[in-house]
């Protein structure tokens, strides 16, 4: 029932393809022996508790963070050598950023374009953001436009309310085009309403063939949305279709066996045949 | 060779200042009267480029939250303009120096210890300028040392005047051909990462920058006073408007008019130029505080007043 098998060297059909991934922050493992094979053209949900390590395999997947050890590849090729491509988008926390910043939200949507526009090459990179040409624009628009924030787009981001923020920096993450889309809990403090055009633009963007990556709480969000969902404690504790992955009584024994596991586990080994163990015990 | 170098540069200096003086003879006399002596003229094209080129600066280290930062380099630029002196090389090139390496030792103790970065800045900044005082009152008198602290633009001579002019052009062209760089550098380090940017040379470019910025507004400002004029107009220009190129446009604007305006006041009454530029600025920020449309204290208490309650 749990796809749990080993990833292939044959990586034709996955977007992504992990082997022996470990990330530690100081002597902490974060993620420890993560070995992931994720189908393209889905919309994938990531699940686990606090402190699983959700936000860190994004960051990692986004370039942003250099993992300890292990191999990732991105549609075959390096994580450097597809960001260079511009072809993954990352979209981060909201918290993370200093919503006070003078940028009104079309700024904010164009930088997405900013590593397009230095792929260029030329004189034109070094113009200003007033100045940037036809295309780039018709990609800003068509961003602001799929998350209806057209009317807003010369409106100041320190003005927006929480759902709309999301929606800018989703729209920075579409505006880029990518065909590996990573989304740090898109949903997370968002009205229903928001939350509604947020998933609709991410199936629209599956649809387009793009793979969707999403980090979350919500365990009845990805159960309604998720083609593929990945349950994740510092190791990979399973993956598969949610319906089968996501029962109830399954939810109960993650939540209850795996999750409230101490972080301090001395041989992180562990985790994993414990949940494998009860899984199979299941 | 560095004659006609030397010479190449008066020249240039000197071609900037009658245009800046056919624009300065524009104003009423009582204005532009202190500006007939060459040294004054000198000392005005020196503030108006230091006013300007940290003006617009100030706008990164406000957002950034860069201000202690600006504060430690100038600090650490002491000890570095003191041993240029005792083996007789340009002062520029220590300061570079001594102030790139504690901006670097910062990072160094930030990394390796669970000391935060303000503490790590105070740290290293207190004991460079320590190290700054104790050579410099060796082998110098005290009109030196006051001239590093607190400037002496009336005494601008035609080198630090063609650096000052130097570093302007380069601080300018930087900002203008990497705006959009540096713009997602100061909001968004993480995605400027992720969209393949250079953040690593981002980061120290932006800190050369504010280096040789400060270096080059050693004579006009001084060490101390400088920050002032790295964090007050870009805090003003922050209160007034909300775009970013607007922002750094304005607060280019003010470091330039404050510098004018305080080295007249300070020829007029007779007081330290720096600060006399200093406390114009400030001005311009209590206005602002005070009076900013949408961000300032009385309009915002108004606004509150008028609310049905």
């Amino acid at each position: 029932m749990i796809n749990r098998s080993r990833p292939s060297a044959d990586s034709g059909n996955s977007a992504v393809s992990i082997c022996d991934l470990t990330v530690a922050y100081d002597r902490e493992p974060v993620l420890a022996g993560v070995d992931l094979e994720l189908p393209a053209g889905r919309l994938i949900t990531v699940l686990g508790p606090n402190g699983a390590g959700k936000s860190t395999l994004l960051r990692v997947l986004a370039g942003t963070l250099k993992p300890l050890r292990g191999e990732i590849r991105v549609y075959g090729n390096t994580i450097e050598d597809e960001r260079r491509l511009s072809r993954i988008a990352y979209m981060p926390q909201q918290e993370q950023l200093d919503w006070d910043f003078p940028l009104s939200v079309r700024d904010v949507v164009l930088s997405g374009r900013y590593g397009h526009i230095r792929r260029e090459g030329g004189w034109r990179r070094f113009l200003p953001p007033s100045l940037i040409r036809g295309e780039h624009q018709a990609a800003v628009r068509r961003a602001l436009q799929d998350t209806d924030m057209l009317g807003r787009q010369y409106q100041s981001i320190d003005s927006l309310s929480g759902g709309q923020r999301k929606r800018v920096l989703l729209a920075r993450a579409l505006v880029q085009e990518a065909s590996l889309l990573l989304l740090d809990e898109p949903l997370a403090g968002v009205d229903n309403a928001s939350e509604e055009l947020i998933m609709r633009v991410l199936r629209q963007a599956r649809d387009q063939g793009r793979t969707v990556l999403m980090v979350t709480h919500d365990v009845i969000g990805a159960r309604k949305s998720a083609d593929h969902v990945v349950l994740i404690n510092r190791q990979v504790v399973g993956q598969g279709p949610p319906d089968a992955l996501l029962s109830d009584d399954m939810l109960a024994r993650v939540a209850t066996i795996n999750w409230i596991k101490p972080r301090a586990e001395e041989h992180p080994v562990s985790i994993r045949t414990g949940a494998t163990e009860t899984v199979i015990a299941s | 060779m560095m004659q006609t170098l030397h010479d190449i540069g008066v020249a240039i200096v000197d071609g900037v200042i009658a245009a800046m003086m056919v624009l300065v003879n524009l104003l009423p006399y009582t204005l532009s009267e202190p500006f007939q002596y060459a040294f004054m003229q000198r000392a005005l094209l020196t503030a108006l480029v230091v006013g300007g080129m940290c003006g617009l600066l100030s706008s990164y280290v406000i957002l950034k939250r860069w201000s202690l930062l600006g504060d430690a380099i100038s600090h650490a630029v002491l000890p570095g303009v003191a041993i240029a002196y005792l083996l007789n090389l340009p002062f520029f090139l220590g300061a570079l120096v001594t102030g790139a390496l504690t901006s670097l030792g910062i990072g160094v103790i930030e990394r390796n210890t669970r000391i935060k970065s303000d503490a790590a800045m105070g740290l290293m900044f207190t004991a460079a300028f320590a190290l700054g005082i104790v050579i410099i009152s060796q082998i110098a008198t005290s009109t030196h040392l006051m001239h590093i602290l607190f400037g002496n633009v009336l005494g601008v001579r035609y080198p630090a005047l063609m650096l000052t002019l130097v570093v302007g052009v380069i601080a300018v062209s930087a900002v203008l051909l990497f705006y959009k760089e540096l713009m997602l550098y100061v909001f968004d380090p993480v995605q400027a990462r992720s969209l393949g940017l250079n953040t690593a040379v981002l980061h120290y470019g932006l800190i050369l920058l504010l280096t040789v910025t400060i270096v080059a507004s050693l004579e006009t400002v001084g060490i101390i006073l400088v920050v002032a004029m790295l964090i007050t107009p870009g805090a003003t220009a922050y209160l007034l408007v909300n775009s970013l190129p607007w922002m750094m446009a304005l607060a280019t604007g003010i470091g330039m008019l404050s510098a004018v305006i305080g080295l007249s006041l300070s020829v007029r009454l007779d007081v330290a130029s720096g600060g006399a530029i200093v406390l114009v600025v400030t001005s311009f920020f209590l206005v602002a505080f005070l009076f900013a449309p949408q961000h300032g204290v009385v309009l915002r208490w108004l606004r509150r007043r008028a609310m049905p309650a």
